[in-house]
């Protein structure tokens, strides 16, 4: 769920996003109908995958829902069983949950006891804001870090190398409680928990926002300096361009693509995985609901949370898809 | 070796932190703005660390909803500090000498917030209601369960008929588990019921921001408050923003930087911090009940010998792992009850005192006398292992704690291997007795505790879950605490329940860890009068005024 353990997602992305690129022209119409279809197979598989391996984990969810702390009767604990469908059979609990979520309703959270489309429309908002703020902070830290030294002296550039791998290690807990104790305990500038707006969201955001910094201008380096190499940089330097107009026109656009895939798969990590920053600067979000859903074995919710981040990413990735021809014309005309 | 880190973190956060905290002292501006007595207005802004699933009590049954109920709840009875039972929503009552009927007067003056009336009928709902299956309670259905019926006199007499003499049910009643709800409101179904649920408290909860906050406002026409608060009439505070900040750090910086006025559970490496600093005030008490503790199951080798249990106790040493991982913050105990329960007998708290030599003697005397490469004992060629499952729940402080149990019993010869696992697979695994110590905590205000925890009659799995963990059965012990729970006499009941302690802290069927500690820290310049309720310790806030409004 962190963004270390799933960092070899990117490749994976990209080669998705490759595959389906070149595909032949049948009208635009067909097109979006296709990527209809694929978008509501993805979710169908994620949905039924999810169902079924809840059930191979131990845990009675009824005991879960009841608590450890009291001692329910067999009578109570029959009730509830049967008030969340759980005496009947499997499959028929899975036909139950594909009915009602072809008609977006995921039923009652166990734990809960509200439907799960408003245990998720509660937390949406709070999740979508730090999801953005995160990535156009991240973005705005990695371009500051690479633009000014790719392709610079062998110092500048190795300095400029090593804070990115620092800046992409740092576990989020450990930058989350500094920048809570000195930011926002020392020295008062930003609320401690929770807090509304801007201010409340700032640091969170950052949190998140510094390693994928690092990953992000760890490839954008590369093609940078690649682009930096090629023959039209050098014919723009012949043409009299400074310095700053042959990074920012000319060079940058090419080590875009590599930064808007790995942000591709990173707003969709984040919707998850935002679980540690959300619990130390106690903000709402879907991450911690699909933590303590899945430890409760809160089923609907899992489910309901697990479809929505699939939604996530099949968007992000047809975001993705759509801004590479307008980066890069070249892609639009193959 | 991720909790060592988490902890070394916290320890760097916390020093910081202090330095935070001598410069806010220094430049402190003191009091004298602030108001010194009680006075109408201002928002309390409180921190806990839990959240509840459901805000409804009844529901389940967990200590983040019996906390907060107590803000929009009252109880028919009222438990005072000195463990005393006063009126609150009955003005009186009579017990019939065979203790199978008690017959409430109510008071007549009472009004839920939804502007349902206090009767007889709503006592009969609140019982109905808790003891319904379809309310999935935990807690109120077991506490309530020799509820048999209610007859009504009249509007505000309720005669509650039970089908065992009950001795401890009008302690339990002062509960909030059991606050009386009103009945137009139950009637609307678990989802509002849980979200928006309606008393006759001092406060009212209008709203519930998830994983945020719930806020309450104060009712205004509260005017039965029991006998042994402070003042009369609607609480001071216009409301109380209740806020979850599960973070320890975070919820004692909220402290620190003002944005909560009080929080509860400090963390225990700012302990001493907030000790220092004159303008936090510590509420720092220990819920009554029976303590967290790891259980034996003495269903099976080797805790099924008493020898090997008693070893395993007298091989603990919990006072140094406390005071090494807690600073002191969190208290010892080695009996069965919590001080703060009726009928506690000091006289087992020492029993078990550190004694490495006892330990070895009795793990010889059971035959565990070979001793493998590693140092393990063993008999007959089988390593001394124990199986120790914790759930995720638990703080990483409290894992280190049990390992450093680990490092101390292997010096007597005890194998502990200790199983994280997530809640699921713990409950999986305590369900079906695949454990040799669990971990297990009882809060509840009456020694009745005994028989939920080491009576037989709460081994039989009821769907599943047994509340007696150690799977110790004695019909000695049996027959103390089903006679106690009938007996009227006070001072029979002492007897017997001292008899019932000495029983189970002789079978040595549970190593107790520490007492469930209740505390409060709040920053004395906003606010005052904070207190808990008795009944179990939990904080209250009907006497509670706002100093900066």
């Amino acid at each position: 769920m962190t963004l270390q353990a799933t960092a070899p997602a990117p490749a994976a992305v990209r080669a998705e996003t490759t595959d389906s690129a070149p595909r032949p022209a049948a009208g635009v119409a067909g097109r979006v109908l296709g990527a209809l279809a694929g978008a509501l197979v993805v979710l169908w598989a994620v949905a039924t995958l999810t169902f079924f391996l809840l059930r191979l984990i131990p845990g009675d969810p009824v005991l879960l829902i009841l608590g450890t702390s009291g001692s329910p009767s067999a009578a109570v604990v029959a009730a509830t069983r049967a008030a969340f469908g759980l005496d009947q059979p499997v499959l028929v609990q899975y036909l139950h949950f594909l009915a009602g979520a072809a008609h977006g309703d995921f039923g009652i959270s166990y734990q809960l006891k509200v439907p799960v489309t408003q245990v998720i429309g509660e937390q949406l908002l709070a999740t979508v804001q730090l999801v953005i703020l995160a990535v156009v902070l991240a973005w705005a830290l990695s371009l500051a870090i690479t633009v000014p030294t790719a392709g610079r002296r062998p110092l500048v550039e190795r300095t400029a190398r090593t804070v990115e791998i620092v800046l992409a290690s740092l576990p989020q807990f450990w930058i989350g409680i500094m920048l809570l104790v000195v930011l926002a305990i020392g020295l008062g500038w930003f609320p401690v928990a929770g807090g509304d707006g801007l201010a409340g969201l700032f640091l969170p955001a950052l949190t998140l926002a510094i390693p994928i910094a690092g990953f992000l201008s760890q490839v954008m380096r590369e093609s940078f300096e690649t682009a930096l190499k090629q023959p039209f940089v050098t014919s723009a330097r012949a043409r009299g361009a400074g310095e700053a107009r042959v990074r920012l026109g000319h060079a940058l656009r090419h080590a875009l693509l590599p930064g808007v895939t790995l942000t591709g798969w990173a707003v969709g990590s984040l919707f998850s995985g935002a679980v540690v920053v959300e619990v130390i600067f106690a903000r709402p979000g879907i991450g911690r609901v699909l933590l303590s859903a899945v430890l409760s074995r809160d089923i609907p919710v899992v489910l309901g949370v697990v479809v929505v981040i699939a939604a996530v990413y099949v968007v992000v990735n047809a975001i993705v898809d759509i801004l590479y021809p307008i980066i890069d014309p070249r892609l639009a005309s193959r | 070796m991720a909790p060592t880190l988490r902890r070394r973190l916290l320890a760097v956060a916390s020093v910081a932190m202090a330095g935070v905290l001598l410069t806010g002292c220094a430049n402190g501006t003191g009091p004298s703005a602030a108001s010194a007595t009680a006075a109408p207005g201002g928002t309390i802004q409180f921190a806990t660390d839990r959240e509840p699933t459901c805000l409804d009590p009844a529901v389940g049954g967990d200590q983040p909803q019996s906390l907060i109920a107590r803000a929009f709840l009252d109880s028919l009875t009222h438990q005072k500090a000195d463990g005393s039972i006063e009126p609150w929503l009955a003005e009186s009552w009579d017990i019939s000498p065979d203790g199978l009927t008690y017959t409430f007067h109510l008071r007549d003056d009472v009004t839920f917030s939804d502007g349902t009336p206090f009767d007889a009928a709503a006592v009969k709902a609140n019982f109905e209601y808790w003891l319904d299956p379809a309310t999935q309670s935990s807690v109120d259905s077991l506490y309530v369960s020799d509820y048999a019926g209610t007859d009504i006199p009249d509007p505000h007499t309720a005669v509650v008929h039970l089908k065992k003499p009950y001795s401890a049910f009008i302690q339990v009643l002062s509960q909030s588990f059991l606050g009386i709800q009103s009945p137009t409101a139950l009637k609307r179904g678990a989802a509002e019921n849980c979200s928006s649920p309606v008393g006759s408290g001092p406060f009212i909860v209008t709203g519930w921001n998830k994983q945020q906050d719930v806020t309450l406002v104060r009712n205004p026409d509260y005017d039965w408050a029991p006998a042994s608060a402070e003042h009369d009439g609607p609480a001071y505070a216009d409301g109380i923003r209740w806020a979850f900040i599960a973070e320890p750090s975070t919820r004692f910086g909220a402290l620190q930087t003002h944005e909560a006025d009080v929080i509860e559970t400090i963390p225990p490496e700012s302990f001493a911090v907030a000790k220092a600093d004159p303008n936090i005030t510590i509420i720092d008490k220990v819920r009554p009940g029976g303590p967290v503790q790891y259980v034996f199951n003495t269903t099976r080798a080797p805790f099924d010998d008493v020898k090997v249990r008693q070893a395993f106790r007298f091989g603990a040493d919990i006072d140094s792992g406390l005071a090494s991982v807690y600073f002191g913050a969190y208290k010892a105990v080695g009996g069965p009850l919590s001080p703060t329960t009726v009928d506690y007998d000091k006289a087992f708290d020492d029993v078990y005192a550190h004694d490495p030599a006892k330990a070895n003697g009795l793990l010889d005397a059971a035959g565990w006398t070979g001793r493998d490469a590693d140092g393990y004992r063993t008999k007959a060629g089988t390593r001394l292992t124990l199986q120790l499952n914790v759930a995720d729940s638990v703080q990483p402080s409290e894992i280190s704690l049990l390992e450093q149990l680990q490092a101390i019993e292997k010096q007597v010869g005890f194998d502990v291997q200790i199983n994280k696992l997530d809640s699921g697979t713990e409950s999986a695994r305590y369900n079906s007795w695949d454990y040799d110590l669990d971990r297990q905590y009882w809060v509840t205000n009456t020694p009745d505790v005994l028989r939920y925890q080491y009576s037989s009659a709460f081994i039989p799995s009821t769907g599943g879950y047994h509340s007696n963990g150690s799977g110790f059965s004695d019909p000695k012990l049996d027959r103390l605490v089903d006679t106690a729970l009938r007996s009227s006499d006070a001072t029979e009941r002492t007897g017997l329940y001292r008899q019932a302690q000495q029983i189970v802290s002789d079978a040595a069927v549970a190593l107790p860890v520490y007492l469930y500690p209740s505390q409060y820290a709040f920053d004395n310049t906003r606010l005052g009068g904070v207190d808990v309720d008795p009944s179990i310790n939990q904080v209250s806030f009907y006497d509670t005024w706002v100093k900066t409004k």
